[in-house]
């Protein structure tokens, strides 16, 4: 404790000399080595650093983070934070403090920000869909209602940004990859895949940005969709690679990692 | 949907036959550790599908309210035998009856620790 107050002082110095840097954030620090801790049963947040290992604050009132994931801004200062009960919260990383939260549905899952910064895109299970708003001020810019082949609202997974701009994500009951071209929020163009196998669980994209991969809960595959040449469809690559010597039960829903 | 029913019913048969085996211990029997882990299986391993809280996530939310108008020994036989062509799992390899009755009483009547 002692320690960090010295800490403290010992940036006041130099803070000091430009005056509104100290205004605005009296430690100035990148936010590089910044890392943070998701408090799942308190509905909070720690902001710790990596380097002296300390916590350096925590930021409460984000609602229910009994599952929650997060992505951060271009200029990685602040975190977008998606939680269990719809909740879609902006915090601050520097000053540790929530700037904008909005309850948005009443279930969600993930989400992501596009290329050129200015959209988060929610991923929700209740009502299924997708919701875009502002990552300036969380205003809502755009909902999408997630009506599958089968007529019927489907629980949105995997949703991730697309090198071109847009956003991908997958239809957990109809089993249909959608991208979505944020051109016009308001009314979004959007490509349609269905026919992708039966309840894709997770999706994600590979880092160069072109492969778009869904894994299957009710089959034994995954789906890969080419992002360069979407024209060319979805097609099934590592059929069987779960099989055992039986098909067993799956006791945990899994997350698809790259 | 016949078949369905037909199924059920035979799931009951099959449940009702396991109450009667005597090696089945009763619900006020089981250990408080027992009782621990299977409250930590409630929220981690059906929490996965479930919700933590059980608000739903992939699978259905499983709160008193979304339960209330089913039937407790039909909610143990999904418990035990899953459904087929779902990602409902049967737990019948690693929770016995009782077992499965005290984690549907917790769910039903809203008092998961
Ligand atoms: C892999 C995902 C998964 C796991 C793990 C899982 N469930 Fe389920 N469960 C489901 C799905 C999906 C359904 C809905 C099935 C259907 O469509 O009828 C369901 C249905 C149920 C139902 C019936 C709900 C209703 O409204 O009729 C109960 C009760 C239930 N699960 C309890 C449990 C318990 C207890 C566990 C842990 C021992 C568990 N589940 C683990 C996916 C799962």
């Amino acid at each position: 404790m002692k320690r960090r107050d010295a800490i403290a002082l010992g940036l006041a110095a130099p803070a000091l000399a430009s005056r509104s840097a100290a205004a605005a954030c009296p430690e100035l620090r990148g936010t590089g080595d910044l890392l943070v801790i998701v408090e799942r049963a308190r509905g909070s947040l720690l902001v710790a650093e990596s380097t002296g290992r300390t916590v350096l604050g925590r930021v409460e009132g984000l609602g229910d983070l009994s599952h929650a994931s997060l992505v951060f801004s271009r200029d990685a200062r602040f975190a977008f934070v998606f939680g269990r009960d719809g909740g879609l919260s902006k915090l601050d990383l520097l000053e540790r403090r929530l700037v904008a939260r909005v309850v948005q549905a009443g279930n969600a899952i993930g989400g992501a920000i596009s290329q050129d910064g200015r959209l988060v895109a929610v991923a929700n299970y209740e009502p299924g869909g997708v919701r875009l708003f502002s990552t300036a001020d969380l205003a809502p810019l755009g909902e999408i209602a997630a009506i599958g082949a089968d007529g019927k609202r489907s629980k949105v997974v995997g949703l991730v940004d697309t090198a071109e701009g847009g956003f991908a994500f997958t239809l957990w009951d109809s089993g249909e990859i959608w991208l979505l071209d944020p051109s016009e929020p308001a009314s979004p163009r959007i490509t349609r895949f269905p026919g992708i196998g039966s309840l894709p669980y997770d999706a994600n994209v590979t880092p160069d940005g072109r492969f778009y991969l869904a894994g299957l809960f009710g089959e034994d595959g995954i789906v890969l969709l080419d992002l360069w040449h979407p024209e060319a469809g979805p097609r099934r690559i590592l059929d069987g690679y779960g099989r055992g010597e039986a098909p067993l039960p799956v006791y945990k829903m899994p997350h698809l990692e790259g | 949907m016949a078949e369905r029913a037909a199924a059920a019913v035979l799931l009951l048969l099959l449940a009702a036959a396991g109450r009667q085996e005597p090696a089945r211990i009763e619900r006020s029997e089981l250990p408080p550790a027992r009782k621990d882990e299977l409250v930590h299986l409630l929220r981690h391993d059906c929490g996965s599908c479930h919700g933590l809280t059980f608000k739903g996530g992939l699978g259905p939310a499983l709160l008193p309210e979304t339960l209330a108008e089913k039937d407790r020994d039909g909610l143990v036989v999904t418990v035990l035998e899953g459904r087929p062509g779902t990602p409902m799992p049967p737990w019948k390899h690693t929770l016995g009856e009782a077992e499965a009755r005290f984690l549907v009483d917790l769910l039903v009547e809203g008092r998961v620790p």
